[in-house]
């Protein structure tokens, strides 16, 4: 056991850090979680400390910028840049800028160990992995932890410690593995995977020692997170087991890449737009100006709600700066125009998410959400759970649908997003004959992940509740059924569930049924499947058909047997599952030696085809 | 002219003396009849300038010849360049005023007073105590956190000049 519980959250657009030391007491609901100040450059040769790491990588080319004006107090050699200053160069130059590595971590599409960010990034820029770029924000943390709070820690360095790194619920087992080789790849091995949303509980329990009194039994709570670039739902249960109260994780969202940055961009293309009218058109430089401008406005028109309109000033870019300046306005009408109803609209429970309208303000290459309503979503997430809530609401007012709500994310920093939020949710609680939902607060939206996650590291030390929760999808592999083939038809294939929804963390099983014969020393692969929907499957059970909706296929995976003196032999295997307590997910091959065991890789980096 | 355009240039005003004095200071040694060893000028005094002009534009608008704007167009680039200098002030200084009284409140002044912390007019005459009328409460500097000149950074350069490549 380290002395320091840290957690990690290595969020899209932020990343931050806090811990708890082990040794300043012992119960957990008074157990100080603190904050690290992040140590980094926030203009050329300044660095400052702030409670965030924006997670952006700069990379210049050589001669760009003056000697040295990258240099960290404890490297003075450095030749990139990460957070603040990073943000600010690549606001100038974007190619140079590598951002949401985090998204790119969880595309399929691409290989994501080969160097491919600053995405389409002219010839001879520098070019790094969506894992380096990973592995460069957590390499930052730990400098900070060793060089900005030296008394504190003891000489202690972050690798020895125990570290919750914090995931999307909505990670697939793959995306969950590449986390942690980036965080191994810098020497972070004592780990633990948490999902983002739990992680925002946990650090709501901890804020509120009394969180007893403000659960019942019987409720369900919903979990909505909002971040820079990503909305992750969740749904935990308060269930009760022997007098005690029983909280478990029983449904997560899809991965939805949509957040706050967007409707950032939305209200800065807009008003883009407004200008064109006047007749004005933006150069590059003018619309990073706008965008920051669009901020600003948004906050000071979100925080009073009398203010009718807010003036937005581009200044001259030249150093004619009054001649050059532009004005324009933004008006409360505007900004609820495009935020409230563009990203919050009020739609009926039964509105579907919709898939062709093109949305104009996508960073290139990431499969950005095409529905750009987070209401959408929500309603259609709720809706494929429906019957996981009505399995654990008691009482008598038991409608399938969540009795309270937890927000989490800058982006709720707006009341008015919140109050939006709610009455939709409510209108939907009225359309189902359900009691309005309880709103839980009091969590510092922007780091309650990293501070609920390094509370979660005292839980595991067994202080304080754990939220039961295991995989968040249920796993399949594809079997080619056994036909005759038919030219031009790919073969049909059956599913064979490999890892039930909610395999515990630390769990390992054989999959029963079907042995494969599998050639030594050629690759094989197998399709691969998940669900967050198909809770009842246990491990063997076999899909002949399934609904798209229900399915998504990820990564396959791939297996090459390695058997010294038995090349081009066939050896029948079966498969074992294991979720690691790491909390990734391992699937293994075993022969019917004790020595023949392969572990299938995923298939992460992707040839052309799959 | 609006109340905040007053109180801009009274920052203005404030900011730039505190710039140019010591520069002027420094030239006014240089004219004395048998001059001291002329010290190099230090940049360090062009920090600020260099933290205004990049964060507010200041040494843009000053320079930039403005007759021929508007009112209008003037006061709209202004309250920008306003709110940006002002939070640079707040970030890397401390100041207050120094006389706790407000202006236009009556004030006596006790023998010994810092005649260079309180300027009198008037009428001046006679033996302290005076009595008198605050008309401006001063300023002063308690703390400065200015960055010191960056790494790598030619201290004479207050505004790189931007290049876009195309």
């Amino acid at each position: 056991m380290s002395r320091f519980a840290v957690g990690i959250d290595l969020g899209t657009t932020n990343c931050a850090l806090a811990w708890t030391d082990t040794l300043t007491g012992t119960d957990a609901d008074t157990l100080a979680v603190e904050t690290l100040p992040i140590p980094q450059l926030v203009e050329l040769g300044v660095v400052e400390q702030r409670w965030l790491l924006p997670s952006f990588l700069y990379l210049p080319m050589e001669g760009e910028l003056p000697a040295g004006s990258l240099q960290l107090p404890w490297d003075p050699r450095r030749d990139y840049a990460v957070g603040e200053l990073a943000r600010q160069l690549g606001s100038r130059v974007p190619t140079r800028l590598v951002s949401s590595a985090k998204s790119w971590l969880v595309h399929a599409g691409v290989d994501r160990r080969s160097a491919i960010l600053p995405w389409q990034a002219p010839e001879g820029v520098r070019k790094v992995s969506p894992l380096q770029a990973s592995s460069r924000y957590l390499q930052h943390l730990i400098e900070a932890w060793q060089y900005g709070q030296q008394e504190r820690f003891a000489g202690q360095l972050l690798p020895e410690q125990e570290v919750v790194l914090t995931v999307p619920a909505s990670f697939d087992a793959a995306a969950r593995d590449l986390t942690v080789e980036a965080a191994r790849a810098v020497g972070l091995e004592q780990l633990t995977l948490l999902e983002e949303p739990q992680a925002a509980f946990y650090a709501w329990i901890h804020t509120h020692p009394d969180w007893r009194k403000q659960v019942r039994v019987g409720d369900c709570i919903l979990v909505c997170d909002v971040g820079g670039g990503t909305t992750d739902f969740t749904l935990i249960a308060v269930g009760e087991e022997s007098g005690k109260l029983v909280l478990e994780r029983i449904a997560v969202g899809d991965h939805i890449l949509l957040g706050g940055d967007n409707m950032d961009l939305a209200l800065a293309h807009y008003l883009q737009q407004k200008f064109a009218r006047q007749g004005v058109r933006l150069d590059f430089g003018q619309f990073r100006q706008l965008a920051y401008a669009c901020r600003q406005a948004k906050e000071k028109l979100f925080s009073d709600s009398q203010l009718s309109a807010v003036p937005v000033t581009i200044l001259g870019r030249g150093s004619r700066v009054i001649g050059g300046t532009l004005n324009s306005e933004l008006t409360q009408e505007e900004l609820r125009q495009v935020l409230l109803d563009g990203f919050f609209p009020r739609v009926s429970f039964d509105a579907e998410v919709e898939s062709s309208a093109a949305v104009g303000f996508q960073e290139l290459g990431l499969p950005y959400a095409s529905d750009a309503a987070i209401t959408r979503h929500l309603a259609s997430f709720l809706r494929r759970h429906q019957s996981a809530i009505a399995e654990r609401r008691t009482g008598r007012d038991a409608a399938a649908f969540p009795t309270a709500v937890l927000f989490n994310g800058g982006v709720f920093k707006a009341q008015p997003l919140v109050d939006r939020l709610v009455q939709v949710l409510n209108s939907w609680a009225q359309q189902l004959g359900a009691e309005p939902v309880r709103v839980l607060s009091g969590t510092d939206l922007d780091l309650a992940v990293a501070r609920g996650a390094a509370c979660y590291g005292m839980v595991r030390r067994g202080r304080g509740i754990r939220i039961r929760g295991g995989t968040a999808r249920a796993y399949y592999i594809g079997v080619a059924v056994n036909l005759p083939a038919v030219p031009g038809m790919p073969p049909p294939v059956k599913a064979v569930c490999v890892a039930p929804f909610g395999m515990e963390e630390g769990s390992e099983a054989d999959v029963p049924g079907q042995e494969f014969g599998l050639v030594v020393g050629v690759p094989a692969r197998f399709r691969f499947f998940g669900s967050s929907i198909r809770r009842r499957d246990t491990i063997g059970t076999v899909l002949d058909d399934w609904d798209e909706q229900e399915l998504q296929e990820l990564d396959p995976l791939e297996v090459t047997l390695q058997a010294p003196g038995l090349e081009g032999k066939v050896v029948p295997v079966r498969l074992h599952s294991h979720v690691t307590p790491i909390g990734t997910l391992e699937l293994w091959c075993l022969g019917r030696e004790p020595e023949q065991r392969w572990k299938l890789e995923f298939q992460v980096r992707h040839g052309a085809e799959p | 002219m609006p109340d905040g355009m007053e109180m801009w240039w009274i920052v203005v005003a404030g900011v730039t003396g505190l710039l140019l004095g010591g520069l002027v200071g420094w030239w006014l040694r240089g004219q004395r009849s048998v001059p001291p060893p002329a010290p190099k000028p230090s940049p360090e005094s062009l920090r600020l300038l260099a933290v205004l002009q990049r964060e507010g534009r200041l040494l843009d608008f000053l320079l930039e010849p403005i007759d021929a704007y508007s009112d209008a167009q003037i006061g709209a680039a202004v309250r920008e360049i306003h709110r940006k200098c002002r939070e640079v002030l707040d970030k890397v200084l401390t100041l207050e005023k120094v006389l706790p009284q407000e202006e236009g409140e009556p004030i006596t002044l006790a023998a010994g007073f810092d005649p260079s912390a309180i300027r009198l007019s008037g009428a001046v005459s006679g033996q302290p105590p005076f009595r008198g009328t605050v008309k401006h409460p001063g300023w002063r500097v308690r703390e400065v956190r200015l960055p010191s000149i960056p790494q790598g950074q030619d201290p004479w350069v207050v505004m790189p000049a931007e290049v876009e490549v195309a």
